[in-house]
């Protein structure tokens, strides 16, 4: 009888304890992309962190994305309207790539990489820094290709692709990039 | 229920009492004032009891737990910090340990018991209203919890109260951080105690989901700390750690799925870590899982529904 007794007092314990444990709430995910917003950032140095020719350096600066929404959501939440040198920047998600040549940075993402060929194709000669999500990206014609470095995205450049187009790439991002 | 408790209990108290009746009047008479409900006389002649020779009877010092535990009750049960019950305990632990036939065994126990249950109760209230600063109280009552229950069943397993227990106070930990993400040492703390739940059962679902939520979650505060002014090496720092915190979560957060493979919060949250940790591939096979599953009826289609 007092066993019984006490085994029913037990379980109304334990299930009390299991009560207060589920009654604190289960956590919840926050909601964020967190290469998402790695990309916006780097996307951003990028933009500071480079030269390009006077005829540039008047208006606004464009900084336009090709494919990912994330990154262009993290873009216009942390970037947009902030100064890039005496210039404003300004996001734009290009649904086609037809008003491509007024941007001086243009980021091909990873889900729309076989549009990278006609981009760089109509950025061609044109002081647009191309930067690319995808393997052998810079042979394609980026001057600046994020990869992944054990987990990490980080960015592999190429400094000719830039020259070419008259954008001197800074000391700092040149010492970051990841070496081909 | 509670008064045929009460006069069951008086009935074993007299039961004893007429088994001793010749060698320890001045317990007795205590047992008689107790059960007529004169509390505070009772214990003043259990006091005058012990302070002679039937110091040397078990049954003796039954009486004056048993006594203290009623005083306890009737008065003091509000208060976290009863002397009576503190005296009640002692008592019964004297008389344990001089009871060395075990004649008053089964008397001990059940004033045990209730003491223990006591106990647990205020750990749970001091829980409930948890303050990360002074927890010491909920620690101390829930080991004299489980001190009274192995007194009482030395054969007690405490398996599911242990984590059970660690998983409420992680859980109290982890609802402070949730209030003020700033405090850092509060999710460590709350990542400590579901290590503990996880040591005794390391398939524990709520340990190991909300351990990588944690977990996860630190590494999106760090990146929401990059801004306008970040630096290119602050940003590489700051990738880091949070690429360290996202492989840190995400074996806990598959453990958690091994569990319950087929819950929208543990899909959603191995699609977010693997996206995080640039797996692509993998973080789309769990979005597809969680396709699938809404398309068989498993998952309902809206998060709310489940």
């Amino acid at each position: 009888m007092r066993k019984s007794t006490l085994l029913v007092i037990l379980f109304a314990l334990v299930s009390s304890f299991q009560l207060l444990a589920q009654n604190s709430g289960e956590p919840v995910l926050e909601e964020a992309d967190p290469n998402a917003a790695f990309k916006a950032s780097f996307l951003f140095m990028f933009a500071k962190s480079c030269d390009w020719p006077d005829a540039k350096k008047e208006g606004e600066f464009v900084l336009s994305v090709v494919g990912s929404k994330r990154v262009f959501d993290e873009l216009s939440y942390t970037y947009a309207s902030k100064p890039v040198g005496s210039q404003v920047l300004v996001v734009e998600l290009l649904s086609d790539l037809k008003n491509i040549t007024k941007s001086h940075i243009v980021f091909v993402s990873r889900s729309q990489s076989k549009l990278l060929p006609e981009v760089v194709k109509l950025c061609k000669g044109l002081p647009i820094l191309i930067v690319s999500e995808t393997e052998g990206g810079l042979g394609k014609g980026a001057a600046l290709n994020f990869i992944v470095v054990d987990n990490a995205t980080r960015y592999e450049l190429n400094q000719q692709h830039a020259k070419n187009v008259f954008i001197e790439i800074g000391a700092k991002l040149t010492q970051f990039a990841i070496k081909p | 229920m509670k008064g045929f408790q009460i006069i069951l209990s008086l009935v074993i108290l007299v039961t004893a009492f007429t088994a001793s009746a010749q060698d320890i009047p001045l317990t007795n008479k205590a047992a008689s004032l107790c059960q007529s409900g004169d509390l505070i006389g009772a214990r003043e002649v259990s006091d005058q009891a012990l302070a002679g020779e039937e110091a040397a009877h078990p049954y003796a010092w039954y009486v004056k737990g048993y006594i203290h535990k009623e005083i306890y009750k009737l008065i003091e049960k509000q208060s976290l910090h009863s002397s009576n019950r503190v005296d009640a305990v002692n008592a019964i632990k004297k008389s344990l340990s001089i009871d060395t036939d075990g004649v008053y065994r089964e008397f001990n126990s059940k004033a045990l018991d209730f003491l223990g249950v006591s106990y647990y109760n205020d750990a749970l209230l001091l829980i409930e209203s948890f303050d990360a600063d002074d927890n010491e109280l909920i620690f101390s009552y829930y080991d004299t919890f489980k001190e009274l229950m192995v007194l009482s069943d030395p054969f007690y397993d405490f398996t599911q109260f242990d984590l059970d227990f660690n998983k409420a106070i992680a859980g109290s930990y982890e609802k402070l951080f949730y209030a003020d993400v700033q405090q850092k040492e509060l999710v460590q703390q709350a990542i400590h105690y579901y290590g503990l739940a996880l040591q005794i059962n390391p398939k524990d679902y709520t340990s190991n989901f909300n351990t990588a939520i944690d977990l996860y979650n630190q590494g999106v505060y760090k990146v929401r700390l990059i801004d306008y002014d970040t630096e290119i090496v602050e940003l590489l720092m700051i990738q880091d750690e949070c690429i360290k915190l996202f492989k840190q979560a995400l074996p806990f957060m598959l453990k958690a799925h091994e569990q319950t493979p087929e819950r929208r919060e543990t899909l959603v949250a191995l699609m977010a870590i693997y996206r995080a940790l640039n797996d692509y591939e993998r973080s789309e096979y769990f979005q597809e899982t969680l396709a699938n599953l809404i398309k068989s009826g498993k998952i309902s289609p809206s998060p709310k529904m489940n």
